[in-house]
Order: C-alpha cells, then sequence, then structure tokens
C-alpha cells in the first residue's frame, strides 16, 4: 500500500502518530450480503478480502476536523452518479472486474485521508466504473441527500499518449465518499476538475491516488465550497521518468463549514516536476486544514518540487492551520514551500474604496479577483465550469 | 566526499574519575528517596520528584520523532556523583575533571570572556563561579541544588511550572530524577553585559544526566546564558534529558545559545521552554551538531503584548545521526512577533527533520511572523524534510513562511574552486558560510568552535 | 614562451550530446594579449570555462597545455594554483562567505606570507582600485551591483597574482568610467611574463586594451586570427564579413 511518508532511511525509523478510534454505527455482514447480488466473482473475492480489513477498522478520531456528528444512513437509500460522456468511451460497472482490472486496482491501494473511510467506498459502493480508452471530455456527477448517501469507486486507466479531460461535480447534502484511482500510462495526460459544493451538516470525502508513468502529465485543479465537512486527499505518485504533476487546490469555507485537504506529490523518477499553487478563503466560524506535500526519492534527481499556498482569513473567528510538507532523500533537486497567512490586503481595500466601492464590494471584488487569477489557468479547458464557479464564489462572498 | 566526515576526536577522551556514588542502572522509588536525602532536599522537592515518577510509570512514549525503541531507561544509570565537592575555587576541583574541562577550554574562556561558570561533571556541579561585581548587584548565579536551600520560595515557585512533568515522558522522568543545573537570577534592571556559561560534560558510559536550568530575569533586565555540552563515546547508550525554563519578564531580553556537541551514542531528549511577558524578547541560538537522535524544540511562549521571539539555529545530521529538531513559537499576546531562522545540513546518510510549530492564538491579534527553513544536502545518502505547524487563529496577523531544501550549488562550487580551493575545502566553506548567520550571533571563542566542529565534521584543513 | 597552448580542442556538454568547440587551435605566449571575439552562442565563454575545468563542459579530444604541461586531467583548483584565473561573466552571490576570509584562505594555499602582510597588500589593492574596504567585510558578491561584480573579478586577479588571466566578458554591462577603470588595472597587469585572454563580444574593450592578437569565433570554431585591424572589421560589418572570408 502506498503511504504518504516514508517512514525508514538508512537504519532509521520515524515515529507517526496514529488515530484513536471514534464510534460510529458500522455497516457489517448484513450491508454485505445484501449488496452483493449482481457481483462478479473476483469482485466479490476483493470486496471480501477488504471487508476483513474494514471491519477491524474504526473511524478516526481527528481533533481539529471532528466526525463525531458523522452516521452512516441506510445503505438502502444509496445514490448512483450520473455519468456524461461526450465522444465514444468504453466504461464498465467495477462489480465486473476481470482479474487484470483488478490486479491494477490493487496496485493503486493507499490509505487516503483515512484507510477505513477508503474501504467504504471501495466495498459499500452503489456504483463506480472502469473507464478505459475514453474520448474527452467525461462528466461525472454525484449528489448526496440528507439519509441518501453516495459512494462511489471507480478506476482510470489512461493509455499511451491519449489526452483526456474529466470533470466530477459533486453536491452534497448528505454523505458522499469517492474513491478514484488513475493509472496515466507512457506519455498520457490528464486534466481534472473536481468542483464540489458541501452543504451544512454534509460530509464530503475525496480520495484520490495517480500513478503516473513515464513522461505522463497530470493536472489537478480541486475546488471546493463549504459549509459542511470535506476531506479531500489528491495523492500523485511519479513513478515514471520526466512526469509533470501540477495541483491547483481552491476553496472556500464559511458559517461553520469545514475543510481539511491533503495534497500530497511523490516523485521517484529523475527530471520529474510537481507543483503544488493553492488559495483559500475561510469566512465566518469556518476551520481549515492544509496539507499539501512534496517527497522526493533518493536518485530522483533533477526533479523540481514546488509549494505556494495563501490562505486569506476573511473573519475573526476564522481558525487555518497549514502544513507544507517538504520530505527530500536526494540532493540533487530544488525543493521549496512558500505560505502566507493573512487578511484582505488593507492598501488594496483603501484603494478601492477610495474609488468609490464599499467595503464588501470592494471585499468581494478582491477575493474574486484572487480567484480568477486561478482560474484563468483552466480556462481553456474548463472554460463554462469557470465561469459556474465564478459566480459560485461572487455568491458566497457578502 | 568519501570519508570526508568522521567522528569529532577531540572531545573523545576518557578520564577514568573516581565517584562517590553511582546508582544502579533504572529508575526506582528508593534511588530518588536516596538522591533527594543526599542533597538534603525539602519535603515538597522529593514530593515533587515522586508525583512525577508516578507519571512516569503511567505515560507513554511520543507518539512522533525518532526512534526511542532502542534506549531501555532500566539499562541507564541516572545518578553518577563524582568525588568532588561544589565550589568557586578552580583548584579545588579533582586533577581528571579539571583537566576534562581545560581540555574543554572552559576556564580558559571564563577569565577572558564571561561573567560566571558552572560545570556539571556527570550528575552534580563541581564548580560555579560568578564574578564578585556581579554578586553584588544582586545576580544569582547558582547550583541548582544550592538554590533549592537558599532560594527555596523562588524555585518553588518557578520550578517545572513552565514544563509539568506530564508534558512527556522525558519530561516526568527528569521531574523524578534531575540533578544538577543552573539558577539565575537577574534583579529588576539589571544588565549582565558578559554571559554567563553551564557546561555538562557526561564522562562516564551508560549514564543519563538530567540537569535542570531555571532563569529569572525580572523585569527590565538583560542576560545571555551559554550552555555547552560533550560526552566522550562510548558503544552502549547515554541519555540526556534536560530541561531549561527560561521566565522573560515585562522588558526583560534574555539569549540561550547552545552548541550540543554529544558523542554519537547519545539520546538526547531535551526540553526547552521560555515564556515571555510584556515586552519582553527570547532568544535562541542554538547549534545541534552532536547525538545519535535528538529531539528537541526550543519553544517560546509569547504571552505579553510586544513581545518577540528569535529562534536561530543549524542542526548537523551526519552519519547515522537522526536529528528531529527544530522550534515552537505560542503567539498569546497582541502585537508579539517572533523571527525563525532554522537551517540543517544532512550529511553521510544522515537525517535531519525540521518539525516547527507555529501558533497565532485568537486573542494574539496583530501578530507578525516570518518562519524561513533551509537545508543543505551534501549528498544523496541523506535526508531532509521540514514539517512546519502555522495554526492561525484571527486574521489581523501577519505570518509568512518559506523552506528550501538544496544541494550545494554547482556554479558557486566552481567559482570557489577556480580560486584554488580544493573540492572538500571549497564545500566546506560554503558550509561555513550557510551557518555563518548563527555563528555570527554567538560569542568569539563559541564561533570559532562552531567552526572548529563543522571543520573537524568536513575534515578540512582550512580554518 | 607558450605560456597556454590549445590543440585542436572538441568540446562537449557534459550532459548532451552537443559539440559546442570543434577543433580550436590556439597559442598565448608568456606577455601576450589575446582577444576572442564572436556573437553570442559561438563557444566563446565555454573556452573560457574549459580551460578552467568546469564540469559542466567535457573535452572528447584535444589538449589544454599550461606552462608545457597537460592541464586536461587536472582539477579546478588544481589549474587555479598553477596560475590559471577565469573571470566570470556573472559570478555567483555566496552567502556567508565574507570576501576578505574567501581570499586570504586561499591566497595561503600557495604562499607563505603571513596574515598581517596579507591584509596589508590586500588593503593596499582595494585602495588603488577606489573600492571601498567595507567590500572586504561583505558576502561574496552578494548585493554587489553588475559593475562592482566585475570590479571584484579584476580585483582578486591582482590580489591573487595569477599568470593566466582569461576575462570573460568583462566589458558587459559597464559604462565608459567603468569600463576605463577596469582597462588601467588589467593594463597594470599586463607584464612580460603574464598572458591574457579577452573573451568579448564588442570591439569598445579593444580600444583600451590593445591586444597583440584578435581571433574570430564562430560555431565552435577560430575562422579568422589576426592583428586589432580585424577588431576593426568586425566592428564596420559585423561577423559574417568573417564568415565570408573564411569560405574564400
Amino acid at each position: 500500500m502506498e503511504r504518504v511518508i516514508d517512514r525508514d532511511h538508512n537504519n532509521m525509523k520515524l515515529i507517526v502518530p496514529g488515530n484513536k478510534g471514534l464510534s460510529v454505527n458500522d455497516y457489517g455482514h448484513l450491508e454485505l450480503s445484501s449488496f452483493n447480488k449482481q457481483d462478479g466473482k473476483e469482485y466479490s473475492s476483493f470486496k471480501m478480502k477488504r471487508f476483513f480489513e474494514y471491519e477491524k477498522l474504526r473511524f478516526p478520531d481527528w481533533r481539529k476536523i471532528s466526525l463525531e456528528e458523522l452516521q452512516l444512513p441506510p445503505l438502502k437509500n444509496a445514490m448512483c452518479s450520473t455519468i456524461k460522456i461526450k465522444g465514444k468511451g468504453i466504461y464498465k460497472p467495477i462489480k465486473e472486474m476481470n482479474k487484470a482490472e483488478r490486479f491494477i486496482f490493487e496496485s493503486l491501494d493507499f490509505e487516503g485521508s483515512d484507510r477505513k473511510i477508503v474501504l467504504l467506498a471501495d466495498i459499500f459502493n452503489s456504483d463506480g466504473n472502469i473507464f478505459k480508452h475514453f474520448d474527452t471530455p467525461l462528466t461525472i456527477s454525484t449528489y448526496s441527500g440528507p439519509n441518501r448517501p453516495s459512494y462511489t469507486t471507480n478506476l482510470f486507466v489512461i493509455p499511451e499518449n491519449m489526452k483526456v479531460k474529466i470533470h466530477v461535480k459533486n453536491y452534497s447534502e448528505g454523505l458522499v465518499v469517492m474513491n478514484n484511482r488513475f493509472l496515466l500510462q507512457n506519455g498520457s495526460s490528464l486534466d481534472i476538475l473536481f468542483s464540489g459544493v458541501t452543504d451544512k451538516n454534509a460530509f464530503s470525502f475525496t480520495n484520490n491516488l495517480y500513478k503516473l508513468e513515464n513522461g505522463a502529465e497530470l493536472r489537478i485543479t480541486d475546488f471546493n465550497i463549504s459549509d459542511g465537512t470535506v476531506v479531500p486527499h489528491h495523492f500523485v505518485l511519479g513513478r515514471g521518468e520526466k512526469t509533470k504533476a501540477e495541483i491547483i487546490p481552491a476553496f472556500l469555507v464559511a458559517n461553520r463549514g469545514k475543510i481539511d485537504s491533503q495534497y500530497v506529490v511523490k516523485l521517484s523518477g529523475k527530471e520529474s516536476h510537481g507543483i503544488i499553487n493553492g488559495i483559500g478563503t475561510l469566512d465566518d466560524f469556518a476551520k481549515a486544514i492544509f496539507r499539501p506535500s512534496i517527497h522526493i526519492a533518493s536518485e530522483a534527481k533533477g526533479v523540481i518540487g514546488k509549494e505556494q499556498s495563501s490562505m486569506i482569513m476573511l473573519s475573526e473567528n476564522s481558525y487555518v492551520q497549514t502544513i507544507p510538507g517538504l520530505f527530500v532523500n536526494e540532493n540533487d533537486v530544488e525543493a521549496s514551500h512558500a505560505a502566507t497567512v493573512d487578511s484582505i490586503n488593507e492598501e488594496h481595500l483603501y484603494y478601492l474604496m477610495s474609488r468609490g466601492y464599499n467595503l464588501s464590494e470592494a471585499r468581494k471584488m478582491i477575493v474574486v479577483s484572487m480567484f480568477n487569477a486561478l482560474f484563468s489557468k483552466i480556462e481553456n479547458s474548463f472554460e463554462e465550469e469557470c465561469e459556474r464557479m465564478k459566480n459560485d464564489i461572487a455568491t458566497r462572498i457578502d | 566526499m568519501n570519508n570526508v566526515f568522521i567522528d569529532d576526536q577531540s572531545f573523545n577522551f576518557k578520564h577514568s574519575t573516581r565517584y562517590s556514588a553511582k546508582s544502579k542502572p533504572g529508575i526506582r522509588k528508593g534511588l530518588i528517596e536516596e538522591i533527594s536525602s543526599y542533597k538534603n532536599e525539602p519535603e515538597w522537592m522529593l514530593k515533587h520528584r515522586l508525583d512525577s515518577l508516578e507519571v512516569f510509570k503511567n505515560i507513554k512514549e511520543p507518539r512522533f520523532g525518532v526512534d526511542t525503541s532502542m534506549l531501555d531507561i532500566q539499562q541507564i544509570i541516572p545518578y553518577l556523583r563524582p568525588e568532588a565537592n561544589k565550589g568557586n575555587n578552580w583548584d579545588d576541583v579533582p586533577y581528571e575533571i579539571k583537566d576534562t574541562f581545560e581540555r574543554l577550554g572552559i576556564p580558559e574562556s571564563e577569565r577572558k570572556a564571561l561573567a560566571g561558570v558552572g560545570a556539571q561533571y556527570d550528575s552534580e556541579v563541581v564548580y560555579q563561579n560568578i564574578k564578585k561585581e556581579l554578586e553584588n548587584m544582586g545576580v544569582v548565579f547558582l547550583d541548582m541544588e544550592t538554590a533549592v536551600k537558599e532560594f527555596p520560595e523562588l524555585v518553588r515557585k518557578y520550578f517545572m511550572k513552565l514544563v509539568p512533568a506530564d508534558v512527556h515522558k522525558y519530561a516526568a522522568l527528569h521531574g523524578a530524577i534531575w540533578s544538577g543545573g543552573s539558577f539565575v537570577y537577574i534583579p529588576e534592571n539589571t544588565e549582565v553585559s558578559l554571559p554567563l556559561e553551564a557546561y555538562f560534560r557526561m564522562n562516564a558510559q551508560g549514564t543519563g544526566q538530567f540537569e535542570h536550568t531555571l532563569i529569572i530575569a525580572d523585569r527590565g533586565s538583560k542576560v545571555h546564558f551559554i550552555e555547552g555540552c560533550s560526552a566522550p563515546r562510548y558503544n552502549i547508550h547515554n541519555l540526556h534529558a534536560g530541561m531549561v525554563e527560561i521566565f522573560v519578564k515585562e522588558h526583560a531580553s534574555v539569549r540561550y545559545s547552545t552548541i550540543q556537541n554529544w558523542s554519537k551514542n547519545t539520546f538526547n531528549l531535551n526540553t526547552k521552554r521560555a515564556i515571555v511577558e510584556e515586552n519582553g524578547s527570547m532568544e535562541w541560538i542554538s547549534g545541534s551538531l552532536g547525538s545519535e537522535k535528538t529531539m528537541l524544540y526550543p519553544t517560546t511562549l509569547l504571552k505579553g503584548r510586544q513581545s518577540h521571539a528569535y529562534h536561530l539555529g543549524v542542526t548537523y545530521a551526519g552519519e547515522a545521526q537522526h536529528m528531529d529538531t527544530g522550534s515552537k513559537v505560542i503567539h498569546l499576546g497582541s502585537g508579539s512577533s517572533s523571527n525563525i531562522d532554522m537551517r540543517s545540513i544532512s550529511v553521510n546518510g544522515g537525517w535531519a527533520f525540521y518539525r516547527g510549530l507555529l501558533k497565532i492564538a485568537k486573542e494574539a491579534r496583530n501578530s507578525r511572523s516570518s518562519v524561513k527553513c533551509t537545508s543543505l544536502m551534501i549528498d544523496n545518502n541523506s535526508r531532509a524534510d521540514t514539517y512546519p505547524v502555522i495554526v492561525v487563529e484571527n486574521n489581523l496577523s501577519d505570518i509568512g513562511h518559506e523552506a528550501k531544501i538544496g544541494r550545494i550549488g554547482e556554479e558557486e562550487l566552481f567559482y570557489i574552486m577556480s580560486r584554488g580551493l580544493t573540492e572538500d575545502d571549497a564545500k566546506a566553506m560554503i558550509v561555513r558560510g550557510f551557518i555563518e548567520p548563527i555563528t555570527k550571533e554567538l560569542p568569539l571563542e563559541y564561533a570559532v568552535e562552531l567552526n572548529r566542529l563543522i571543520n573537524i565534521e568536513m575534515n578540512s584543513t582550512i580554518g | 614562451m607558450s605560456l597556454l597552448k590549445i590543440e585542436n580542442l572538441h568540446v562537449k556538454l557534459a550532459n548532451e550530446d552537443i559539440e559546442i568547440l570543434k577543433g580550436i587551435n590556439l597559442e598565448i605566449k608568456s606577455g601576450e594579449t589575446h582577444a576572442i571575439m564572436g556573437p553570442n552562442g559561438s563557444g566563446k565563454s565555454t573556452l573560457a570555462n574549459v580551460v578552467m575545468g568546469n564540469p559542466k563542459y567535457k573535452v572528447t579530444s584535444g589538449k589544454i597545455i599550461y606552462d608545457g604541461e597537460s592541464i586536461n586531467e587536472l582539477s579546478i583548483d588544481e589549474r587555479a594554483n598553477r596560475g590559471i584565473f577565469l573571470s566570470f561573466q556573472q559570478p555567483p552571490e555566496i552567502n556567508g562567505i565574507k570576501l576578505r576570509n574567501f581570499l586570504f584562505t586561499t591566497k595561503q594555499k600557495d604562499s607563505k606570507t603571513s596574515m598581517i602582510e596579507m591584509n596589508k597588500e590586500l588593503e593596499s589593492v582595494i585602495e588603488s582600485m577606489n573600492m571601498s574596504s567595507d567590500f572586504l567585510s561583505r558576502y561574496l558578491n552578494v548585493g554587489f551591483s553588475g559593475g562592482e561584480k566585475k570590479k571584484n573579478e579584476v580585483m582578486q586577479l591582482t590580489f591573487l597574482k595569477k599568470k593566466m588571466a582569461i576575462l570573460d566578458e568583462i566589458d558587459s554591462g559597464l559604462d565608459v568610467d567603468a569600463l576605463r577603470e577596469i582597462a588601467k588595472i588589467v593594463n597594470e597587469y599586463r607584464n612580460s611574463n603574464n598572458g591574457l585572454l579577452l573573451i568579448t563580444h564588442y570591439k569598445r574593450i579593444l580600444e583600451y586594451i590593445i591586444p597583440d592578437k584578435v581571433h574570430i569565433l564562430m560555431a565552435g570554431e577560430i575562422i579568422s586570427s589576426g592583428g586589432q585591424e580585424l577588431a576593426g572589421q568586425v566592428e564596420k560589418s559585423g561577423y559574417s564579413f568573417a564568415l565570408n572570408e573564411s569560405k574564400e
């Protein structure tokens, strides 16, 4: 299983804190057996294996972003996601996985933000697909309602030299758990946008693992608006040489919303690039944890890894924690990070107000312009979505 | 750069010293009572020790940092009293001990540039002296045991109040078994212009050193305290779990400088904390070079308005060294500011892990902080990590953090070599340049010492 | 006597299979000043760096002979200690190393001069160049202006007393006054024992430092050699004239 932090180095060992368990009314054998009617042979055994691990684990007792309010609604209420694909696409339900696909699936295993939550969607998913040989663009939308959870597990195999564009849309009024595993074969490229809105009292977990072969290129834009609890986890493994990964996290959390986001780029191939460049704004009683990290393996010569983040606090009641980690095992690299946390630039506010904008207009303008600068990078690929996201931000900031 | 980084031989001399008391390995209640009774301690201190022991028995290992499973505390000799009386006359110190400290340059630097010196050999202080004029001004510089007896109110009020025994396992252990260390009190508006120094030497194998340093800088006072440590190398583990507590009152300023050069069989699990009142200032200047494993994060609590913290340090992780070091600054007072500049060098397979905490509490409005971490990796068999946690709870503060990890630039190396230096010398020069901000802040003798240590480590011939 | 002799030198980038120098021949005798001119990318700086031993480049064939011995296999510092000096086109800024310490440490390598004498000597060199002695306490090139960096380079040459100086675009980015000042220092350095190789893009500097020979380097080859007049022709008709000439 892929771990974020390598705990060993030359006979030395790093101690990493674990989580205490939380009591949540959990799914068990009953749910497992009632939902495996259409499962294929490979999938059943895959699922059983996972279930043995699942039942031994407990939900995590996170200190800052507490899951104490988390409840698992009856599985029979689970929602399915909708898939829109322009052009031709070949995909099939995960339940029909064959031996080869199962092998790929299991080679892309990871802890996610928490192993228990990853396993939850792997086992109890109401839908999930294996995507191969598809033209672009592809849109996957999920919805969860009060008492109507959505569990999804997808596997994407991007064939050699193919360029793929995916938009994952998520709207949660209840509980969403989504796992995505991506294998980017030699020379392929993936441009993926996640846009999520999480309502108050809702929980949204996305766990994503990307494995990049030689020359593969990946760009992830992860945009979240949250009044509830959102926990995005993106883990990029640059295994091949000359891979490129760029992650653009952006969030706006307000009211009593919370976000605990983790973006990991782990490079082991020579001359690869990893960039994480994120922004976040917090309003009202929002809480945010932002954890970007770059890991460079020994012998990954010529790697460039950069992190940058700026957190803007709009309210005196918000809370932000950023942990920009660098973990470097090779000296022929450039690795850096820069992080700032502050409020809206007062000089900018003053300037705008001197031109006749009132305080809230000026604030809105500044925040929107921050996101605009970020969206301008992806507008070519996701024009419509960018417009929608900008509108979402503007209506949120007052 | 093969064979360039060697173990430091110049600290590696051993003296067969006579001890008047040597405890059996392990921590037992009886032993603690014995130590307390030997030290003639008041009842409250014995109680403090026994309470700490209870905490220790029930506490778990830290859940982060270096692996301490190799360290068996029940195999450590926690108390070792050299056959010497505490005194302020250097001539009275037994020959072997005197020779040890003379080789380390202690009395020499006292004559030259210090206001006072304390020297601890294994578990007990063997020499403590302060210049007469400072004593007359009311400056107190005593070994900790004497202070317990002579200043019981002050000690009782402050001792382990900043670092309670239940903070972590090694704090609890320290609370139970502490021995030696310094007590410093600087009266109001008193400035001690020359530094005070304490030197800690672990001489015997398989022992632990648990000295306690308590500094109280009263209103408007100023002091610079220097701590040096070393030990000869043994094949079995030594443990250092010392503690430093510093109380910086209103408008006072304290600088605490450390050059840590424990031998590479030492577990250095040390705790250092300062609390700063209004307009006070705390500065930690640290060079961590020795030990096999270190966990140390000097901490400043900026309690008062407009209080200030400055953390400047370099960590050196050579062969088989796992150095988990960093800094913690917690802003509680409004308008408080901090400046953190931490550097590391990893080489020959060593592991330098920077762990930082910067917290701006809700009430610390208009605070400012700037954090910089820089890591130099000499080769690709080593590892450098940075893991800074930045917590901000209000929107009126200004926080910047940056980090960089990289190697010696090829162009810089070429430039210096083109002026006639060998590759190793050029690298050593660049490394010295890299730590210059730290050496610059140290008194001359220590700056020279730090450069010398780096040179020895880099096996360079240049001076 | 031949001081620096380059024989049929072929050079590639160390990491890539790109040939930059394609058979350079050049001989500088003691007391001589040569200038190499050429457009950007012709390989001028590469030549300077290869003589100094920059690991970015790989000599694939040919010889560099200094003082009668091949120096192909010598490390950078060994070359420096034999008497070769390269003034960098863009000297790097290195934090934490004070100029004074830097110069003393390297000077001590090949002379037994005492610290006090060195200091005296350095102060007088600095003074003769109208440089402030503050420079000596500043970090190596850190925060120096373009002109100050160049001046610092020739100052080092004078202080370290190397026999074979290669000045890589010492004139770039300088105004006329600064150029004159630097030329004066360089002319003072010239004597019957020292050799000097000027690498330049422009003729201007050659009006202040008169070379004995001028070579035109294009696409990794010396396509024309001559006296001072060659520089004049470059100025008039650009580098292409030399190319035409060589084709004839």
